[in-house]
């Protein structure tokens, strides 16, 4: 009896202190088992603009580059240029980057901005701080391990592990398990 | 913390739920911190006391092998930054077509984009990836079988100077984004395999190499 009870307490409290790290690891594992049908971390847009009478190679300069970006947008901010092939033109800005074909004028626009949340989230799901959110993230998986195990005995009686409880307990394991036959 | 501990703990202090809370968790937060603390952070190598070999783009991508596993130090331009957890760049030197890898090491968490554009400075080590036969049989066999093994650190990321993560490589080394087509991206690699196959066939060598540097310290050094 007094095990369940401290079980209980434990589960309680522990719950409260992990639920911010269950936020961060559920909602970044949901975007990170996505990535191929999105970028958590930023939010890409690619666009086309066609540019006028774009000079030679040899005739850009910074002030020229400049105003070549200008031209496709007044707020774009020239950082840096280089050219990455013969006849193009790439071009750096504060927002992204502008790649333009120098014979037919067509450039292709890049604008990149953080995505805010997700990317911190999957900062700390990818154990990017390293060093002590190590060990912290450590401690939050062994929570979890202690999560489970007191939510097993919480409750006595139908509802209990010796009830129903046993039969979702095997149903949640036995689902990984057919999908281990099957793919593994 | 022993289970008899933890028990002896619960049964003395139960008349006061609050307090016992409390010590728990105070407890479970220490041993955390006292684990952290007592053990070594695994950082890479401290070039501080090393000689650092002054190399450019051009020199690495002639003959990078006498650098191997030695510390450098390399300027170029960030002309791309991974879009996918930052986890390599690319620089490029004077000439602007010639691009080299850098990868993350492990006092760095990642590089980010807004990186892209500036002058950079790089001491790290100079790695390299043997890619022979046994290699890209291996790898024929993980993209035939469906295996999603190239995102991160797979094979995908061996050969050539694209940024790869299991997408179609496109001309600027970047991610074909958009691009999920299984089929397109299996063949795709197929593709790759094969041209691999067919530039160690004409090198005359039984392997290709794959080198890029692991970065231990980077600073900006202009846009």
């Amino acid at each position: 009896m007094k095990i369940r009870k401290w079980l209980r307490i434990i589960h309680r409290d522990m719950g409260y202190i992990f639920f911010g790290m269950s936020l961060i690891y559920g909602v970044s594992g949901i975007a990170l088992n996505h990535l191929d049908d999105w970028n958590p971390d930023y939010i890409i847009r690619i666009s086309e603009s066609s540019l006028q009478d774009v000079p030679a190679a040899d005739d850009i300069s910074r002030e020229v580059a400049g105003s070549l970006v200008r031209q496709i947008d007044q707020h774009y901010q020239y950082r840096s240029h280089f050219f990455p092939s013969r006849g193009i033109l790439k071009i750096f800005i504060k927002q992204g980057s502008v790649t333009i074909n120098l014979d037919s004028g067509q450039a292709t626009i890049e604008v990149i901005k953080r995505r805010p949340v997700f990317r911190e989230m999957n900062f700390l799901h990818y154990n990017k701080p390293k060093k002590l959110w190590t060990w912290f993230s450590d401690g939050f998986a062994l929570a979890l391990i202690l999560l489970a195990i007191s939510g097993l005995f919480m409750i006595r009686g139908r509802k209990g592990i010796t009830g129903r409880g046993a039969w979702l307990t095997a149903l949640g394991i036995l689902i990984p398990v057919i999908f281990l036959i099957l793919y593994l | 913390m022993s289970y008899s501990f933890s028990f002896a703990f619960f049964a003395v202090a139960n008349q006061n739920e609050s307090i016992m809370t409390t010590r728990i968790f105070s407890l479970f937060i220490l041993l955390v911190l006292a684990i952290s603390c007592g053990q070594q952070t695994g950082k890479t190598a401290d070039l501080g006391e090393l000689e650092l070999s002054e190399v450019t783009v051009q020199s690495l991508l002639a003959d990078a092998s006498p650098f191997v596993e030695k510390p450098v130090s390399i300027q170029g331009r960030v002309v791309h930054v991974c879009r996918h957890g930052g986890q390599r760049l690319f620089i490029v030197g004077e000439d602007g077509e010639d691009r080299f890898r850098i990868t993350v090491g492990e006092n760095i968490s990642e590089f980010d984009v807004e990186l892209e554009g500036s002058m950079i400075e790089v001491n790290g080590i100079v790695k390299e990836l043997i890619i022979d036969e046994t290699y890209l049989a291996e790898w024929e066999a993980e993209v035939t079988e469906g295996s999603k093994h190239s995102r991160g650190e797979g094979h995908a990321g061996g050969v050539g100077n694209g940024d790869n993560h299991g997408g179609v490589q496109v001309a600027d080394g970047e991610e074909a984004e958009g691009e999920h087509d299984a089929e397109m991206q299996m063949a795709a690699q197929l593709k790759r395999i094969q041209e691999a196959r067919d530039e160690i066939a004409a090198s005359g060598k039984d392997h290709l190499s794959d080198y890029w540097i692991e970065t231990v310290e980077f600073k900006v050094i202009a846009e």
